[in-house]
């Protein structure tokens, strides 16, 4: 009987020694270089670092005031994306809740926020944590004419890794005169255009799993998705470490899904907010042709058929 | 347990089985409670002025948003401000008043259900008028916007003054005054210093009341 323990014994702690190796075995081999995303809308962290005391730009922490409360980039001012949308109309589902605001009001809010045109504008956000709130409101000053904005790869974790001075609340916002003549609606499609067209349209479905299959987390009339949707979901963007995959792992993710650059591609979430991100990647991605669908899922399943 | 007070409870219970149940079978009423959720968690005074906006009674529906937030009190009360926006100044903080003191007057009424081993063991029956006016008053000021929390604690250590309850009432009212004056949709915290204000204030006021109240119940 103690021979049999003894040799239990050995035999657990020989199989512990050899679990406990693996991960030694494997951290022991060489890190993989990743090739990081390129596009006309993006930055890393370092140029952040080296603009940010610049006269003309303007950090945005797109993650809102709570956020920048525990800690935002030094000198930048929180916003919302709700800010820019029309959402104090109605309620979510209501035809056009949560659309990009016209011209006046749109001209208002960014006014309010200090957000003029002739500023460089960075924003960024929480990466694939958040809602991808930077790159919808990227989307909507690209849309409003903005010649110059960009937003960080890797967000707030990127920045504060690569040693940008934080502190703990946001600047106060210094009002500017902005006025936006009109809303450029090449990357924008509601739901009457998608209907009277639908099968000529890749649409792309950029929520999670559980929405995808019929969850309603965020108070939609009905779970689903669009009919024919390709899932690919947000957070399928980003690296681990939150960065943004290379432009070659993104379009190759877009290819292996049946979707080509010649593709007339329409990408919707729940509000329009993860799908406008998605959009701009693509677009950087050489898929040109592709636009968000700003009422998103929450106008569609009030008034379409899901599957 | 007497025999109302297992009425009561069992009532409750009831009560809250009945909604948990209705949240996973009823679909439409799972998209209703992930919706209002949705509505806090956007952390958007522009949000809650849609959804005021779009109800059939916005004064009422502005009371019942400011009734659900003193239950998910770790969301700053922006649905105040969206109130003052949609409805007017005095309605606005009219109907964050209401419901903000319906669900205060619960939590104070849960609190009291608990079973005995789990409230005070005797009620502190001598705390009473300015004592415990001052109590309610503090707690409310120096815990701005868990007076809910607060409440229910005031229910459980048995506290049965009515002014107590006056006490939070003009706790909470100054609460919804300092939202709906100093704040706005683009900047929906109070200024650090009004914050600290209020918690030294309430904090003071809260200390001088209970040894106030100890003395008396020492001296008696």
């Amino acid at each position: 009987m103690k021979k049999l323990i003894s040799i239990i014994m050995v035999t657990v702690m020989v199989l512990s020694m050899s679990a406990c190796a693996a991960p030694a075995a494997q951290e022991a081999a060489p890190a993989e270089e990743k090739t990081a995303f390129t596009g006309k809308y993006i930055v890393n962290a370092q140029y952040v670092m080296d603009h940010m005391k610049d006269e003309n730009v303007l950090i945005v922490d797109a993650r809102g005031e709570d956020a920048a409360k525990g800690g935002t980039v030094e000198g930048a001012v929180a916003v919302i994306w709700q800010q820019f949308a029309s959402v104090s109309d109605g309620a979510a589902g209501d035809p056009m809740w949560g659309t990009i605001l016209d011209t006046d009001r749109l001209s208002a809010a960014l006014g309010a926020a200090g957000i003029s045109q002739d500023k460089e504008i960075i924003l960024f956000a929480a990466a694939q944590n958040g809602w991808g709130d930077d790159g919808r409101i990227l989307w909507e000053l690209v849309a409003a004419g903005f010649p110059n904005v960009k937003m960080v790869d890797g967000g707030y974790d990127a920045l504060v890794a690569a040693g940008v001075p934080t502190v703990k609340g946001a600047a106060a916002y210094t009002p500017a005169d902005v006025t936006v003549t009109a809303i450029d609606e090449t990357h924008v499609i509601n739901t009457d255009a998608l209907v009277a067209d639908y099968d000529s349209f890749k649409v792309v479905d950029v929520r999670a799993d559980e929405e995808y299959d019929g969850g309603t987390l965020y108070g939609e009339a009905k779970g689903g998705h669009l009919p024919g949707a390709i899932h690919i979901r947000f957070t399928d963007l980003f690296n681990e470490d939150c960065t943004l995959k290379s432009n070659d792992e993104i379009s190759a993710m877009f290819e292996e899904a049946g979707i080509a650059k010649t593709d007339k591609i329409v990408t919707y979430c729940t509000a329009g907010i993860r799908s406008a991100y998605m959009q701009l990647i693509l677009e950087m991605c050489g898929f040109e042709n592709s636009m968000n669908y700003d009422e998103s899922y929450y106008r569609w399943c009030a008034c379409q058929d899901v599957e | 347990m007497s025999k109302k007070r297992c009425i009561t409870v069992l009532l409750c219970l009831l009560t809250a089985s009945t909604v948990t149940a209705s949240f996973f079978l009823i679909p439409e009423f799972r998209s209703l409670v992930t919706g209002l959720l949705m509505l806090f968690s956007q952390r958007s005074v522009h949000s809650f002025q849609g959804a005021i906006n779009a109800s059939a009674f916005p004064f009422l529906y502005a009371a019942f948003l400011s009734f659900i937030q003193r239950f998910l009190c770790w969301f700053p009360p922006r649905q105040i401000i969206a109130a003052v926006f949609c409805l007017g100044i005095f309605p606005g903080m009219a109907a964050s008043l209401a419901g903000g003191s319906a669900a205060c007057l619960l939590c104070y009424f849960i609190g009291r259900l608990l079973p005995a081993r789990l409230r005070a063991k005797r009620p502190a029956k001598k705390i009473k008028g300015f004592s415990a006016f001052a109590i309610g008053l503090g707690v409310s000021i120096t815990f701005l916007g868990y007076s809910g929390p607060a409440c229910f604690l005031l229910g459980a250590l048995r506290l049965s003054s009515p002014a107590l309850l006056w006490g939070c009432f003009i706790g909470m009212l100054s609460e919804v005054a300092a939202y709906s004056l100093l704040c706005s949709p683009y900047s929906s915290f109070l200024p650090n210093n009004v914050s600290i204000v209020f918690r030294v204030s309430g904090a003071v006021l809260l200390c001088a009341a209970l040894i106030s109240a100890a003395r008396k119940n020492s001296d008696i």
